[in-house]
């Protein structure tokens, strides 16, 4: 499943990217396979807690991180 | 003194501050070299290098960068990096897991770093330690702790700097991941619940965030349209008319008589009358108060929650919530908003953006000068419409632009960062290296544009500008023709054109309709002539030259619609 298919405070795995585009994208912002994600909202973009940080997302990278439960 | 060990010569060596956005680099370079760089709290506040001279080394500050990718700004940033003897390498203490994939792809530049780890006091007030001995045994580099903004780590620093040499003997070790580093050199002692992310739970709920976000262009109207405008714009207004224009043109008289350079010093566009009361009586105290509340705005970490907001709006005219950056510097400088379209990822973008900021998006000095004008009808409606025009004009222009150009839009990626209180030093230290800039860029300009509006009054050409744009004027647009002296100002800086319209205002715009008519051709008028240079030289002479005639265009094409249409409200 993709981060997109989460809901608001549901908690998830990065389990891989759709394309190397977007593991790209969300490795720069240290969104990596392995790290646990929390999505925290998802209104005008996909707003997730990773570690101590706060990353907001645009809803076609969210469709092209993928998550395991 | 820091000398480079690779020239034989000793010459000086050139020191990069890199770093992710919003780690602190700016605070760094402030720290050690004791020059103004301005801080906020978001992402993309450097757009332009910043250099100093550090114990005759030179110390250069580089925008903010994800990684090295082939955007402009990293390609920029990192050409610094390829002819730098030393990269210092600032890492967010709470950004760290983010932060060393840039650190991992400057080492495997071979790149000679010095790792400065900074906002340390806000790691340990969250109750994570950062482990920099091993952090440093790990990849082979010297690691410094650094809290900038209070100077914490200054010594540290300087002498990792000064004696970089010895620790480049050991080269940094790439070897090592990411993941590895971080499970190595960083422990959380107890997990403290973070205020920041609970009022985050409020201020990017649209059913929150919204109102919270119409509150805060309220309390800016507030600031600056009654309490500066109501009172210090007023104040200083009566006093320049009433005591110092009499004064200087009494003694421009006594020594120069009725002559033309009279004219020039104390006439009705006079360096001395006109372009004193536009600068310190109306433009001063206004770009003052918006620059304080703006300050707040960017220290406070407010701007990227707004970005996060404002994402799916930004979608429809092409554009991500990313172009909120340039938009917003653009509230401060048209041309500053045009320079920082390098953050945006995608061509499409940067063209879209470039448009809406030389059209759409008023420059400081000309919105508070609006908020004034707008404030001084004492009439809610008059604002509402203004907003309400100008956020349609802009947002028909991005739709329009989305549809023509065509090209992919880059992923909208964007970290926010905590919420802080601003410190009232870092708003007024801001504050006032703003003011200062703008004065020092726009007086000469405005005592350049009164001695040439003086010589076209003088032999009588600005009569025959006036009759020739009349049609536009008076005929489309229902202004009167005094109005023509706008345009002329306008086509130099939009600000000075809005002073003028402060100033006709008091006799000749004596209604709404014509106030707001007015408002809307200025604020929707051709980009400054520094503008101009700065699209010319970012996105080419043909964009310049459509960017201008299409302002034109839109500004008089709009305030002839929003004429009649007023008029006919109000005949109704």
């Amino acid at each position: 499943m993709s981060v997109l298919e989460l809901s608001v405070g549901e908690s998830a795995q990065i389990s891989g990217f759709a394309n190397q585009k977007a593991a790209c994208a969300s490795q720069s912002m240290g969104l990596w396979e392995g790290q646990r994600i929390q999505i925290a909202h998802k209104f005008g973009a996909v707003v997730i807690n990773v570690n101590f940080r706060t990353v907001a997302i645009s809803k076609i990278l969210a469709k092209e991180i993928y998550v395991s439960l | 003194m820091f000398h480079c060990d690779r020239c034989p010569f000793k010459r000086e060596c050139n020191i990069v501050l890199a770093g992710n956005p919003n780690v602190g680099k700016s605070s760094i370079f402030h720290m050690l070299s004791g020059k103004y760089a301005e801080v906020s709290n978001y992402p993309g506040t450097s757009v332009a290098m910043a250099k100093a001279r550090i114990h005759s080394g030179i110390l250069m500050d580089t925008p903010g960068i994800y990684g090295l990718g082939d955007s402009q700004v990293e390609k920029i940033t990192k050409e610094y990096m390829d002819k730098a003897d030393v990269v210092v390498n600032v890492v967010g203490a709470l950004t760290i897991d983010r932060d060393l994939f840039l650190t991992k792809q400057l080492m495997e530049m071979n790149c000679r770093l010095i790792l400065v780890v900074n906002q340390i006091d806000e790691a340990e007030k969250r109750g994570i330690s950062i482990d920099c001995e091993e952090l440093s045994r790990t990849l082979g580099v010297r690691v410094v702790k650094t809290a900038a903004i209070k100077g914490v780590g200054r010594r540290e620093l300087m002498d990792a700097l000064q004696n970089f040499t010895i620790n480049l003997c050991a080269m940094p070790n790439g070897s090592a991941n990411v993941g590895e580093i971080l499970g190595k050199c960083i422990a959380t002692q107890r997990a403290k619940p973070c205020l920041s992310r609970k009022i985050d739970g409020l201020l990017l709920n649209p059913i929150v965030g919204l109102p919270v976000a119409a509150l805060v262009l309220y309390a800016l109207f507030k600031v600056l349209g009654v309490i500066v405008s109501g009172h210090v714009v007023d104040y200083l207004v009566s006093n320049i008319d009433e005591f110092y224009v009499p004064m200087v043109a009494k003694y421009t008289a006594r020594f120069f008589g009725d002559s033309f350079f009279s004219k020039i010093l104390s006439g009705e566009f006079g360096i001395f009358t006109m372009v004193v009361k536009m600068v310190c009586g109306i433009l001063l105290p206004l770009i003052a108060g918006f620059y304080v509340v703006m300050s707040l705005l960017e220290d406070s970490g407010y701007i990227p929650r707004l970005t996060v907001l404002t994402n799916k709006f930004f979608n429809f005219l092409g554009l991500n919530g990313d172009a909120m950056i340039p938009m917003l510097l653009g509230l401060g400088c048209g041309a500053m908003g045009t320079i920082s379209t390098r953050i945006l990822g995608a061509e499409k973008e940067k063209i879209i953006a470039t448009a809406l900021v030389g059209i759409g998006v008023p420059c400081a000095a000309q919105q508070g000068i609006i908020i004034a004008l707008l404030a001084s009808r004492n009439d809610a409606g008059v604002w509402f419409t203004y907003v309400a025009v100008m956020l349609a004009v802009t947002t028909l222009c991005g739709m329009a632009l989305n549809f023509l150009i065509k090209g992919d839009n880059s992923n909208f990626v964007i970290d926010i960062p905590p919420l802080r209180i601003p410190s009232l030093k870092n708003c007024c230290r801001k504050t006032t290296h703003r003011v200062r800039d703008f004065i020092g860029e726009s007086l000469p300009i405005f005592a350049l544009s009164s001695v040439f509006i003086t010589t076209l009054n003088e032999c009588g050409a600005l009569r025959r500008i006036q009759l020739s744009l009349s049609p536009i004027v008076e005929n489309l647009l229902h202004l009167p023709r005094e109005f023509s002296d706008i345009f002329v100002m306008g086509i130099i800086r939009r600000d000075f054109a809005s002073a003028g319209v402060f100033n006709m205002s008091e006799n000749l715009l004596t209604t709404n309709a014509k106030i707001l008519t007015a408002t809307v051709v200025v604020s929707l008028f051709v980009p400054c002539i520094n503008a101009v240079v700065v699209i010319l030289k970012e996105r080419g002479w043909r964009m310049a030259l459509a960017l201008w005639t299409g302002a034109f265009i839109i500004s008089i094409a709009v305030g002839s619609v929003l004429t009649r249409s007023l008029e006919a409200l109000t005949n109704v």
